[in-house]
């Protein structure tokens, strides 16, 4: 073990050398810390992220094996070491100018990635100052262990498939080194196959909106006029209804009020006037009654008959779907070759 | 567009919101659409009277049915209906003794004009007797319908009680003459 870190250490120092003379900083990216995703998702996405630093030209990336090793070695976990102390250990361990740590989150199909670059140097502040004494070492003072402010911090959201958030990844690792992620990963972005959900039109999904309305299941199966006969008949239909409801509300009220006084009259003539009035209000009613119960059954009717229309007619966008061939030959523009497409209908 | 994923399960649910406002609805104005029964019951009706075999000229309650509670006091009246050039009545009235008691009897406005009618009343024991009439040879006659007399009884027990005009009962003209009599009301009296 001791051979090995003496190794890494080499490593490292060596690593420190090239830096040094080419003039690009060295960076370690530490595994970012995963939230509803698991440590081999977040390592393989960590992967992804550092193998796109390296790719910019602009960073030597410590390898992944030696960070872990030496995380390992010291007992850190990589989403711990956020305070100055742990970066100037690991970073003066690792010869690393730059250490990149950061969280990736998963809810559902959305990811939010929050990546924080650390400086080293910047770090390398003394945890204790110490003198001589008669020929010992004295503490005289001890720093409090902080955690350091990131020199750097980029946040992003993504929201699809895996695919993508790589894509999305690689982007970040452009844009977190100052530089202008080249064109064919932003065309790779565009390109991003788009999952477009087309719901195709069934009878049921017709009948579904007829059943809750007249007409809406005709409009759903893109025969307007036919949902606009069955909308309006029931609207109207339903108005003439409700016409009648007000009718029989009023010669209900009528009708009482015309009993009330009836009851209360010792006059006869009034009696019989009284007693007409409310008998007149009373075959209102009834007759108010009967048509609004006539008017509801029509509705019924109305109702029923726009429902089995619409499980009856096909909808117009499915029978356009019927009709596709279920394999046929189609140009890939990504692959830009031809090739044979097959689709099955799931309806 | 992720806020459509948000309304797309709000919008299904709503579908069924709205389905079953509708059957609500149409059941809603289905139900409340009760009709009433005609009922025409007062006792001055001279149509509904007729229905139940009472007709003119006779004498009456109003109103015929009363609830009340028990020991408070309530007011009946005694009605002419229908009547013509009468010029003085006796009218006996049969009620349950330990049901009712009569408190008050007052003249009602039916009997006026002329020389003051005499108008006197007897209660015993269950038994109630008014009468009213002019008097001397100048004495006058009324006609048509109206209130006799006012009473105030008060309800002793709990239940209901039946009160009855006597076919003993007796209207005269002015020459004292008995005007027949075609029918005689009763009145219902529930105490709670």
């Amino acid at each position: 073990m001791k051979k090995q870190l003496k190794y890494l250490l080499f490593s490292t120092l060596f690593n420190i050398t090239a830096q040094q003379t080419s003039g690009v900083p060295t960076i370690a990216v530490l595994d970012f810390n995963p939230i509803g995703l698991s440590a081999l998702e977040s390592q393989t996405l960590t992967q992804q992220f550092a193998t796109e630093i390296s790719n910019t030209g602009k960073a030597i990336i410590v390898d992944r094996q030696v960070i872990n090793e030496i995380l390992v070695d010291k007992g850190i976990e990589s989403s711990e070491c956020t305070s100055s102390e742990c970066i100037s250990e690991i970073g003066a361990l690792l010869g690393a100018q730059l250490i990149m740590s950061g969280v990736i989150e998963k809810k559902r199909d959305n990811y939010t990635i929050n990546v924080k670059t650390f400086e080293v140097a910047a770090a390398m502040t003394p945890s204790v100052v110490t003198s001589l004494v008669d020929g010992e070492v004295v503490i005289r003072k001890k720093f409090k262990e902080s955690s350091m402010k990131a020199k750097q911090s980029k946040n992003i959201t993504y929201t699809g498939n895996v695919d993508g958030l790589i894509t999305e990844i690689k982007i970040l690792a452009w844009h977190i080194m100052g530089l202008a992620p080249p064109e064919a990963i932003v065309m790779k972005k565009d390109e991003e196959p788009e999952i477009v959900i087309t719901s195709q039109k069934t009878r049921f999904g017709a009948l579904i909106r007829s059943t809750l309305f007249p007409g809406l299941g005709q409009f759903y199966s893109e025969r307007n006029s036919w949902g606009w006969v069955w909308l309006s008949s029931g609207v109207a239909v339903g108005a003439l209804a409700y016409t009648q409801y007000n009718d029989y509300k009023i010669a209900f009220d009528d009708y009482h009020k015309y009993q009330s006084q009836y009851m209360a009259s010792t006059n006869t003539d009034i009696i019989a006037d009284l007693r007409g009035k409310a008998e007149n209000s009373h075959n209102d009613m009834v007759y108010a009654d009967d048509q609004m119960k006539n008017m509801l059954y029509a509705v019924g009717g109305i109702w029923v008959a726009n429902m089995l229309h619409a499980v009856l007619t096909v909808p117009v966008q499915s029978a356009e779907l019927k009709n596709k061939k279920s394999v046929d030959l189609v140009y890939d523009p990504l692959l830009k070759q031809p090739k044979l497409r097959f689709s099955i209908a799931l309806d | 567009m992720p806020w459509i994923k948000t309304i797309i399960p709000f919008y299904q649910k709503i579908q069924y919101y709205v389905l079953l406002t509708n059957v609500l609805l149409i059941s809603a104005l289905l139900l409340s659409c009760d009709i009433p029964e005609e009922t025409f019951t007062n006792p001055l009706d001279i149509e509904a009277n007729a229905e139940k075999g009472i007709k003119p000229p006779a004498i009456v309650f109003f109103p015929d049915k009363i609830e009340t509670k028990l020991g408070e006091y309530f007011l009946l009246d005694v009605y002419a209906l229908e009547l013509d050039s009468v010029g003085g009545a006796q009218i006996e009235i049969n009620y349950n003794a330990s049901s009712l008691s009569v408190s008050a009897v007052s003249k009602g406005n039916f009997f006026q004009g002329g020389n003051d009618p005499i108008f006197v009343s007897e209660n015993n024991n269950g038994k109630l007797v008014i009468y009213v009439t002019y008097m001397g040879p100048e004495g006058a006659t009324v006609s048509g319908t109206g209130n006799i007399a006012t009473i105030a009884f008060l309800a002793n027990i709990r239940g209901k009680t039946t009160l009855t005009i006597s076919n003993t009962s007796v209207l005269l003209d002015k020459d004292a003459n008995p005007i027949q009599i075609n029918g005689l009301g009763q009145g219902v009296v529930g105490a709670k």
